[in-house]
C-alpha cells in the first residue's frame, strides 16, 4: 500500500520538485555564504560594489570631462543625484584610492597614455551600463586596474647599424632599443648567432660557443643578418657608401650618442618596441558622493537594498544550507525509490540519448533565457532586484527540476533493464531487422561494388603474406641481410658524408659483399651446370654438393636426388625395353628355326615332280602361307625394335630426290602389273635431308607396298615432294580398292589393315614400322583418309643449302 | 641322282667338294645335305660346334655351313677354334638376323652369312660362289681385259659377264651400267651421273630410267634381288658396285 502510494506518478513528480527546490535553496545559501565570507562580513560587501560603482562613475567622468561635454555630465549627476568634484594632478598620488566615508570615494585614474586610453575608456563605457545594476555588474562585468603605470608601444622606424659602438638598434620615436641578439651570416651561408654582452665595459655581441666576439668593421663581408624572426639581405652592400641598401641602415661613426639609448626593460613584438611609459603621468582625482544612500534612484542606493539582503544570509546561510541538503538527499532517495520498476511510461520509452539531447537542448535554451532576461531587465531599466533574483531562483529551480525528471526516467530505465531496449541503438536494431529483407538485396549488391577494390587489395595483400608466410626462412634470411647491410651501409654514408676514414670501412664491406656474391654465384653456376646436364640427358655427373653450403647445398642435394631418381626410372624403363626387344628377338628366334625346316621341305616337296593336282595345290597354300609367316615374323621384329628405339640410325645428309627417284624405280614394274600409274612432282633443285638411307627405304618401301597392293586397279597414285619452309613434305596418295572403314588413327597401329581382311599377303605392321622409323629420324608421319583416298604425308626437317 | 652328281662335280673341276653342315636342327641338316646333295657335294653333318670343329680337324673339308645358336659349342666359338688352323670358308646361318651378330660372324673369320628362313637357291649360289672363290683364287687366271668383282666376272673384249661361272644376259645399257661402277669399285654414282655417262645425254626429265635399270640389271646379276651382295643402292645418293 504504501509502495504504490510511495512509487505513483504524483510522487514521482514532487520528488522531483522537492529536488530542485532544496538544491536551489541549498546553492542560494551557498552562495550567500560564500559572499558573506568572501567579502569579511556584509560591510566588506558593501565597501566592495561601492568601489566598484565609483569607479566606474568617475570613468564616465572623466571621459566626459575630456571630451568638453560638461553639461551632459551635470544633467547625468542630477539625474542620479551624485556629487563629483574633480581635481587634476600632475604628480603620483601615491594610493589610488582612499575611502573616506561609506558615501565619499576618492578615486583616481591613471591618465594613461594615448595607445591604451581608448581601450580604458570603452570598458568604463560598458561597465558603466552594467554598473546601474551593481549585483549585475558583479555577475558580467569586470573591472580594470592600471595601477602599475602603463607600457606602451612604439613602433619601429628602422634598424640602424652604428660600427663605433658595436651596436645593432632598433630606431623608434622615442630613442633607441639595443638588439639583444643577432646572427650573422657571412659568405658560403655559414652563419654565427650573437648575444650582447658586457665584456670589459664595454657591450659587444659575443658567441660563447665559439669564444668570439663580433668584429664591429667586418660588416663588409656580411652577407645577412636576422634580426629578431627577419632576415635582412646585405648583399647589395656597397663598401664606398654609409648605407646599406639593404633594410638595415649603417651610420657613420658614433653617430648615436649612448644618451639617446633606452635603458631597461622592453620587448619586441613584431614591428614594435613596448617599453614601460614615461614616468611623468598625468592623474585625475575624482571624488564621487552622493547626499544620501536610501530613497536614490542610483547605483549605491540600489546596492545598499542589495546588501540589505546579503545581510540576512550572515544568520541564516549555515542553517539553510544544512536543511536544504538534508531535503536533497530525503528527496532523492524519494526520487530513485518512486521509479517505478513496473510499467515503463511513454516518456521512457523515448530512445534514451534523443530525450537526453532534447533535455539538454531545452536547459540550455533556458540558461540562455536567463541571460537574456537579466539583459531585458538591465537595458530596459525595469523592476527590483529582489523580483529579478526571484526570477533568476525560479528558472534555476525550473532547470533543476528538468534535470531531476530526466534522471529519474533514467534511473527507470535502468531499474525496469530496459536502458538498452530503449536506446536508438536497439531501436535502429529493430528497424534495421524488420526493413533488412528489403534492403538486404541493395544492400548486398552495393557492398559489393563498394568492397571490390579492397576485396582485390587484401587477396592482393594475402597473397603477398602467403608468399612470404610460405617462405618464412628464406625471406627473413634475406630481409635480415638487407636489412644489416642496410643500416652498415647507412652509416658509413652518413659518416662518408663528414669525410673521414670511413672509406676504408666501406671498401671492407664492399670486399665482403664481392666474395659472398662471387661464391654464391659459383654455387649458382654449379647448380645451373648441374641440372642443365640432367635436362640434356646426363644422369651420371651429380651435382658436387661438398663445398656448397646453406641452401644452396640443399638445391644441390635436391637434385641429385631428383637426377637420381630419374636416373632409376630410366633404367628401368631400359632394362623394360631391352627386355621387350630381346624377348621379341628370341621368341622370333625360335619360330624361324622350325619355319626353316618347314620352308625347305615344302620346297623339296615342291621339287618332287607331283602328278596330283589337288596335292600341288596344298603345297601351293603352304608356300604361300610360311612366307607370309616368315614377312610376319620379319616385320614384327622389325616394327618391336622400330617402335622401342632399339635400332642404329646413321644420319648421313641424303638426297630425298634421288631416293624418291630410285624408290620409285624399284617399285616401277610392281605398279605396272597391279595396273597403277604413279605420277611424280618433285622440284627440280636437289632436296637434302639427314636420313639413314636404309631405313628411309623402308619407310617408301612400306608406303609404296601399302599403294600397290590395297590401291584400285587403273588409278594413279600421286608422290609428290615439296619444300615448305624447312621441311621437305612427301605426300602419297592413292584411291583404296576398298572402303576404308576405320579411322586414320587406328591404321597407324600395328596390326591394322585398312580392308579388316586378313587374308591378303602382308602384315598389317607396314604403317607402324614406317611411322616408328620416320621419327627415329626426326620426322613426322600423318594419314588422312578422305573417302576412298588415303593420303600420307611425311615431313622432314631439310638442310639448308648454303 | 649320282650320275647327275657326277656330272655337277666334273663341272666344278673333276672333284667332289667335302662340305659340313652343323645345326642343331636335324631337319634342317638334312634339307641342307638334299639341296646340296643335289648340287653334287660330299656332305658331312655335326650337330654341334664341338663335333664340327672335330670333323674339320679330321676330314678334308671344303665348306663349312655352321649355325651359330647350338648348344655344347656354338658357331661363333667353333668358329674361332677352325680359324685356328684352317682358313676353310665357313658360312653362318643365323636366325637372329641381327646386324650384330652378323657383324660378329664376319669379324671372327666367317666368309659369309645366310639369314634363317634361307632361300634354298641363294643359299646353293652362295655355297657355289664361296667353293669358288675358295679354289680358283690366287690361280692367277685373271686375263687382260678382264676385270672381276666377287663371283662376277666381266669379259670387255667379248663383252660378256659371268656369275660364278655361268654366262649372264645383259642388254647394252645394263652392261654399259655395270661396266661403268665395276670399273670404279665402291664409288657411288648418282642416277644423273649414270645417265650421263651411260646415254651420254642430259638427264633432265629421265625420271627413274636408271633405277628401272639398275633393278633389272640387280635382278640378273644378285641371287637375291632385296640384299644385294654387289649392286648395292645407297639411297639417297645412288649406286655403286663393291666386292666382298
Amino acid at each position: 500500500m504504501m509502495k504504490k502510494y510511495l512509487q505513483s506518478g504524483w510522487m514521482r513528480i514532487i520528488s522531483q520538485i522537492f529536488c530542485a527546490i532544496s538544491i536551489m535553496s541549498m546553492v542560494i545559501g551557498i552562495v550567500g555564504f560564500v559572499v558573506v565570507t568572501e567579502f569579511d562580513g556584509v560591510n566588506g560587501f558593501y565597501e566592495e560594489g561601492y568601489q566598484e560603482i565609483a569607479e566606474n562613475y568617475a570613468l564616465y567622468a572623466i571621459d566626459m570631462v575630456q571630451q568638453g561635454k560638461i553639461e551632459e555630465l551635470q544633467k547625468f549627476l542630477e539625474n542620479n543625484e551624485i556629487n563629483v568634484t574633480m581635481k587634476y594632478l600632475t604628480d603620483m598620488v601615491g594610493e589610488n584610492d582612499v575611502l573616506e566615508q561609506k558615501e565619499e570615494i576618492l578615486f583616481s585614474v591613471g591618465n594613461v597614455s594615448e595607445s591604451n586610453k581608448e581601450e580604458i575608456l570603452m570598458a568604463a563605457g560598458s561597465h558603466f551600463d552594467y554598473a546601474k545594476n551593481s549585483l549585475l555588474a558583479m555577475l558580467f562585468g569586470y573591472s580594470y586596474y592600471y595601477s602599475e603605470g602603463a607600457w606602451v608601444e612604439y613602433p619601429i622606424q628602422q634598424i640602424v647599424y652604428d660600427p663605433g659602438l658595436g651596436l645593432f638598434l632598433y630606431q623608434t620615436e622615442i630613442g633607441y632599443f639595443k638588439v639583444p641578439n643577432i646572427m650573422v651570416y657571412v659568405e658560403h651561408g655559414t652563419y654565427i648567432d650573437y648575444v650582447l654582452t658586457e665584456i670589459g665595459g664595454k657591450e659587444c655581441y659575443y658567441n660563447g660557443y665559439y669564444n668570439v666576439t663580433l668584429d664591429p668593421y667586418s660588416y663588409q663581408n656580411w652577407t645577412g643578418v636576422v634580426i629578431g624572426e627577419f632576415f635582412r639581405e646585405l648583399k647589395s652592400y656597397s663598401g664606398d657608401e654609409s648605407y646599406w641598401s639593404g633594410k638595415i641602415l649603417v651610420v657613420p661613426e658614433n653617430w648615436i650618442s649612448l644618451e639617446d639609448i633606452q635603458m631597461g626593460k622592453y620587448s619586441v613584438y613584431d614591428y614594435t618596441v613596448e617599453a614601460p611609459a614615461p614616468e611623468n603621468l598625468n592623474y585625475y582625482q575624482v571624488e564621487i558622493s552622493c547626499d544620501s544612500v536610501y530613497g536614490l534612484d542610483n547605483c549605491f542606493s540600489e546596492w545598499l537594498e542589495v546588501c540589505d539582503v546579503l545581510e540576512v544570509f550572515e544568520y541564516i546561510a549555515v542553517p539553510m544550507i544544512l536543511i536544504s541538503f538534508l531535503v536533497l538527499i530525503l528527496s532523492f532517495v524519494l526520487l530513485i525509490y518512486s521509479a517505478n520498476k513496473e510499467t515503463l511510461s511513454f516518456m521512457c520509452r523515448v530512445p534514451v540519448f534523443i530525450y537526453t539531447a532534447c533535455i539538454g537542448i531545452i536547459e540550455f535554451m533556458l540558461s540562455g533565457l536567463i541571460v537574456l532576461c537579466c539583459q531585458w531587465f538591465v537595458l530596459e531599466d525595469k523592476g527590483e532586484l529582489n523580483s529579478i533574483a526571484i526570477l533568476f531562483a525560479l528558472l534555476i529551480g525550473i532547470i533543476a527540476w528538468l534535470f531531476f525528471a530526466w534522471f529519474q526516467n533514467i534511473v527507470t530505465r535502468i531499474k525496469c533493464k530496459s536502458f538498452w531496449r530503449t536506446s536508438e541503438v536497439y531501436y535502429g536494431y529493430l528497424l534495421f531487422k524488420r526493413s533488412w529483407r528489403f534492403i538486404e538485396k541493395p544492400m548486398k549488391w552495393f557492398w559489393g561494388i563498394i568492397s571490390a577494390p579492397f576485396c582485390a587489395v587484401t587477396n592482393g595483400c594475402k597473397g603477398m603474406i602467403r608468399l612470404v608466410n610460405e617462405n618464412t626462412p628464406l625471406f627473413l634470411s634475406g630481409m635480415l641481410v638487407f636489412v644489416i647491410l642496410f643500416v652498415v651501409e647507412f652509416i658509413i654514408s652518413i659518416n662518408l658524408y663528414w669525410g673521414g676514414g670511413w672509406i676504408f670501412i666501406y671498401l671492407l664491406l664492399k670486399g665482403v659483399e664481392v666474395v659472398v656474391l662471387v661464391i654464391a654465384l659459383l654455387h649458382m653456376q654449379h647448380l645451373h651446370e648441374g641440372s642443365k646436364r640432367i635436362a640434356t640427358g646426363d644422369l651420371s655427373t651429380p651435382v658436387d654438393t661438398k663445398k656448397m653450403f646453406w641452401k644452396f647445398k640443399e638445391h644441390g642435394e635436391n637434385i641429385n636426388k631428383v637426377s637420381d631418381g630419374i636416373a632409376l626410372a630410366v633404367n628401368e624403363r631400359m632394362k623394360s625395353e631391352h627386355f621387350k626387344t630381346e624377348l621379341i628377338t628370341n621368341v622370333s628366334h625360335d619360330i624361324k628355326t622350325p619355319l626353316t625346316s618347314i620352308i625347305n621341305y615344302v620346297d623339296l616337296i615342291k621339287k618332287e615332280e607331283i602328278a596330283d593336282e589337288k596335292v600341288q595345290g596344298y603345297v601351293e597354300v603352304l608356300d604361300r602361307q610360311s612366307a607370309r609367316l616368315k614377312k610376319l615374323i620379319e616385320d614384327l621384329m622389325e616394327a618391336s625394335k622400330a617402335s622401342t628405339g632399339n635400332l642404329a640410325v646413321n644420319l648421313e645428309e641424303c638426297d630425298i630426290e634421288v631416293l624418291l627417284t630410285q624408290v620409285i624405280g624399284e617399285f616401277e614394274e610392281r605398279s605396272e602389273k597391279n595396273q597403277l600409274q604413279v605420277v611424280v612432282d618433285k622440284p627440280d633443285h636437289p632436296v637434302k635431308m639427314m636420313a639413314d638411307g636404309r631405313h628411309m627405304w623402308r619407310v617408301l618401301d612400306n608406303l609404296l607396298n601399302n599403294a600397290c597392293k590395297y590401291s584400285l586397279a587403273g588409278t594413279r597414285v600421286y608422290v609428290s615432294l615439296k619444300q615448305e619452309n624447312q621441311e621437305a613434305v612427301m605426300v602419297f596418295k592413292n584411291i583404296s580398292k576398298t572402303a576404308l572403314n576405320i579411322p586414320s588413327e587406328e591404321l597407324m597401329e600395328r596390326f591394322v589393315r585398312g580392308d579388316s581382311s586378313r587374308n591378303t599377303e602382308g602384315s598389317g605392321l607396314g604403317l607402324s614400322i614406317a611411322q616408328s622409323l620416320t621419327e627415329l629420324m626426326h620426322g613426322t608421319m600423318k594419314l588422312e583418309i578422305d573417302g576412298d583416298l588415303f593420303k600420307v604425308t611425311l615431313r622432314f626437317p631439310i638442310i639448308t643449302i648454303k | 641322282m649320282i650320275n647327275h652328281d657326277f656330272i655337277v662335280a666334273i663341272l666344278l673341276g673333276g672333284k667332289m667338294y667335302n662340305v659340313l653342315v652343323c645345326d642343331d636342327e636335324k631337319d634342317i641338316v638334312s634339307a641342307l645335305k638334299i639341296y646340296l646333295t643335289s648340287e653334287g657335294y660330299n656332305v658331312f653333318e655335326a650337330n654341334n660346334g664341338k663335333e664340327a670343329v672335330e670333323v674339320v680337324e679330321s676330314k678334308e673339308i671344303h665348306l663349312v655351313l655352321m649355325d651359330i645358336m647350338m648348344p655344347v659349342m656354338d658357331g661363333i666359338q667353333a668358329m674361332v677354334k677352325i680359324r685356328e688352323k684352317s682358313n676353310v670358308p665357313v658360312i653362318l646361318l643365323t636366325a637372329k638376323g641381327e646386324d650384330t651378330d652378323k657383324v660378329l660372324g664376319l669379324t671372327v673369320g666367317a666368309d659369309d652369312y645366310v639369314t634363317k628362313p634361307f632361300n634354298p637357291v641363294e643359299l646353293q649360289a652362295r655355297v657355289k660362289s664361296q667353293l669358288r672363290r675358295y679354289m680358283l683364287l690366287g690361280s692367277g687366271n685373271q686375263s687382260v681385259g678382264k676385270s672381276r668383282m666377287g663371283g662376277i666376272e666381266m669379259d670387255d673384249k667379248a663383252k660378256e659377264v659371268t656369275l660364278d661361272g655361268e654366262k649372264v644376259n645383259l642388254t647394252r645399257t645394263e652392261y654399259d651400267i655395270l661396266k661403268l661402277l665395276m670399273d670404279h669399285p665402291g664409288e657411288v654414282f648418282s642416277p644423273n651421273q649414270i645417265y650421263e655417262k651411260v646415254w651420254k645425254d642430259n638427264p633432265f626429265g629421265t625420271e627413274n630410267t636408271v633405277a628401272v635399270h639398275i633393278r633389272h640389271l640387280r635382278e640378273k646379276i644378285e641371287y637375291n634381288p632385296q640384299e644385294p651382295r654387289y649392286l648395292k643402292v645407297v639411297w639417297g645418293r645412288g649406286y655403286k658396285m663393291e666386292g666382298d
